[in-house]
């Protein structure tokens, strides 16, 4: 089962956001959408979470995207935009508990998510503190467990998704990493943490692609729209190809603790 | 980093002990309120009055006195038409707020009132010289405030929708400009209308619940309860559309047929509310503002928790209206104005000092 996409085009203002995209990705995989400023990133996850208008085809568990209503998508994928704004002042538990206002958990069932999800992004200590009082990165933790509790709230649906559009951009260096480790534990077919996922894929954006290299199973690279390779990180972190799609000179090295490519960007 | 389900859940209930108490504290502001705008009036203040009609009344054994069937007649249907109107306002306000996810959102400033006023003016104009309608009356002026009401409410929203999102200065400026239209028309037509029509004209720009009937309630009743429920059962749309729209849509909210859905609902209460009680300003904006500055700012809550203090409020508003120059009255929009607008201006700058809640 897995999220499809087949000549997938976007054209906004006659200017081709996405340039004929055709891959697939499954349940139980993640992956990290990469590629510079304006390559159509985010345009291309809000295509694949149903709320953008494209050409082509992109079906979620064979259904087509857009034969899926937005309530009946709700329960198949769940998603963090970029920017999430909120201008009133929520508790951190009620910005968390918005995710399953619209289901029939019951009070009990509602709050051990709330602390479960808040845990997995390490929020658990903000739970009674104003959303408006915490700092960028604590917002995007506590945005990212709202995600994970529309997640978690339909846990009984199987092959799920979560598209995540820069879920590290405010976070620190511990949290970079705890969050996609997170997020691979969530994923992986045999996960043994608490919250139990029925082959759940995620698709992330990152610009770190030394994050990507190291939580994900492939990389999906766009450049100017049109989908350049999508792949293990393995084939697609070389010089070569990150030279011609981010114009920067790197040396790839090899992590000592787990063998996956690394990039240092050179100085000269 | 573990936390027990316990001291979550009694966080939990200690919010649900606080919230039970406003709720009583609201109620009995209420009904006190209710009971002495039946119990003082212009020519007496008695505290027993109320029950003496009741009683009077029901055994119909008694001839009603003067004072008791003006209580039964004129002070009991105005203090519940002010009581409807206060609620309706409030929750109108609240989901408004909700819709463009912004706390300055008002029916008055955004030029709603202003517009359901053009349409009950035109209204009582046109009626005057069509017999058929100046039999219709208070439901042809209801029926015209809401449709001026829904002209204004959409005018508003559409001019201040930029690429989807809802731009505050245009926002506020679009209500500037609507309010500044509706206040032209209203000049043009008073200055056309007879002295008769003139009184009323200046009876809607400054709101007074002094014409409030039984009829004006049995109209209005019905329709305002109606619509402040249907707004109630979009709370947790509104809870997800203060997260911005395209949380909202994946989260699972169709957010342009709710939001068109709460503007038809904002429309209908504002222009029955206007329909019988004239402009009054502030309410939407000042109980909803001060219940997310002492409680909650969630809608599963906000909107009953807006319609008791809104209602409340505008009862003792009435009460001032008809005491503090009595024999004489006081339009209570113009009250509520002059107590609305310093208010106001406190909260903003309470809220500058106090960083986080961006305007």
């Amino acid at each position: 089962m897995s999220i499809q996409a087949t000549n997938l085009c976007v054209t906004i203002n006659g200017r081709k956001i996405l340039d004929d995209l055709s891959f697939a990705c499954r349940a139980g995989e993640i992956t990290a959408i990469v590629g510079e400023n304006g390559a159509g990133k985010s345009t291309l996850l809000n295509c694949l979470a149903g709320v953008s208008e494209f050409t082509g085809e992109i079906t979620l568990n064979k259904y087509p995207i857009e034969s899926l209503s937005l309530a009946t998508l709700a329960k198949y994928r769940a998603v963090l935009p970029q920017n999430s704004s909120l201008n009133f002042p929520f508790s951190v538990d009620e910005v968390v508990r918005l995710a399953m206002s619209l289901g029939c958990l019951s009070q009990a069932e509602q709050e051990q998510i709330i602390v479960d999800s808040l845990a997995l992004v390490d929020a658990t200590q903000f739970i009674d503190r104003n959303y408006l009082h915490l700092s960028g990165g604590e917002k995007q933790r506590v945005q990212l467990a709202r995600v994970l509790a529309q997640l978690r709230a339909h846990d009984h649906q199987e092959n799920r998704f979560v598209f995540l559009d820069e879920p590290t951009s405010a976070l620190d260096l511990k949290h970079q990493h705890s969050t996609l480790k997170m997020l691979r534990e969530l994923c992986a077919p045999n996960s043994e943490r608490g919250h139990r996922s029925k082959n759940l894929g995620a698709l992330v954006i990152v610009h770190d692609l030394n994050l990507a290299s190291f939580y994900c199973d492939k990389i999906l690279l766009l450049d100017g729209g049109r989908l350049i390779a999508h792949d293990t990180p393995e084939k697609i972190l070389q010089h070569h190809i990150i030279k011609k799609s981010f114009g920067i000179d790197v040396i790839v090295g090899s992590h000592p603790d787990s063998n996956k490519p690394y990039l240092i960007p050179r100085l000269q | 980093m573990k936390i027990s389900i316990s001291t979550f859940t009694q966080t939990g209930q200690s919010h649900g002990y606080k919230r039970r108490l406003e709720f009583a504290l609201l109620s009995f502001c209420l009904i006190t309120f209710l009971w002495l705008g039946v119990s003082i009036g212009a020519s007496d203040v008695n505290l027993l009055l109320p029950i003496e009609s009741l009683y009077s009344s029901l055994l119909g054994t008694l001839e009603p006195s003067i004072t008791q069937s003006v209580v039964l007649n004129i002070r009991l249907p105005r203090v519940i038409m002010a009581l409807l109107v206060g609620a309706a306002l409030a929750v109108s306000g609240a989901s408004l707020q909700g819709v463009c996810r912004n706390p300055l959102a008002d029916p008055g400033l955004l030029g709603i009132s202003a517009g359901a006023a053009v349409g009950a003016v035109m209204m009582i104009l046109f009626a005057n010289h069509v017999p058929f309608l100046h039999v219709a009356g208070p439901y042809a002026v209801s029926v015209a405030a809401f449709a001026g009401a829904a002209i204004a409410t959409f005018s508003v929203y559409s001019l201040a929708q930029v690429n989807g999102d809802i731009q505050i200065p245009t926002f506020l400026l679009a209500g500037v400009a609507i309010n500044a239209l509706a206040g032209a028309i209203i000049g043009g037509l008073s200055f056309v209308a007879d002295d008769q029509a003139l009184r009323l004209i200046t009876f809607w720009m400054m709101g007074s619940l002094a014409s409030a009937t039984w009829t004006s309630v049995a109209i209005s009743a019905p329709t305002l309860a109606i619509a402040m429920f249907a707004i109630y059962r979009k709370r947790h749309a509104l809870n997800l559309i203060l997260l911005g729209e395209a949380n909202a849509r994946f989260t699972g909210i169709d957010v342009e047929k709710v939001k068109t859905q709460l503007l038809w609902l904002n429309a209908l209460s504002v222009g029955m509310a206007v329909a019988f009680s004239g402009i009054i300003g502030f309410i939407g904006l000042v109980v909803p503002h001060i219940l997310r500055m002492s409680s909650d700012t969630n809608y599963r809550y906000l909107i009953v928790n807006s319609a008791l203090p809104g209602a409340a409020l505008l009862a003792l508003a009435d009460l001032g209206s008809r005491m503090l120059i009595a024999p004489a009255e006081l339009p209570i929009g113009i009250l509520t104005s002059l107590i609305g607008a310093p208010f106001f201006i406190g909260l903003l700058i309470q809220q500058k000092r106090r960083a986080g809640f961006s305007l």
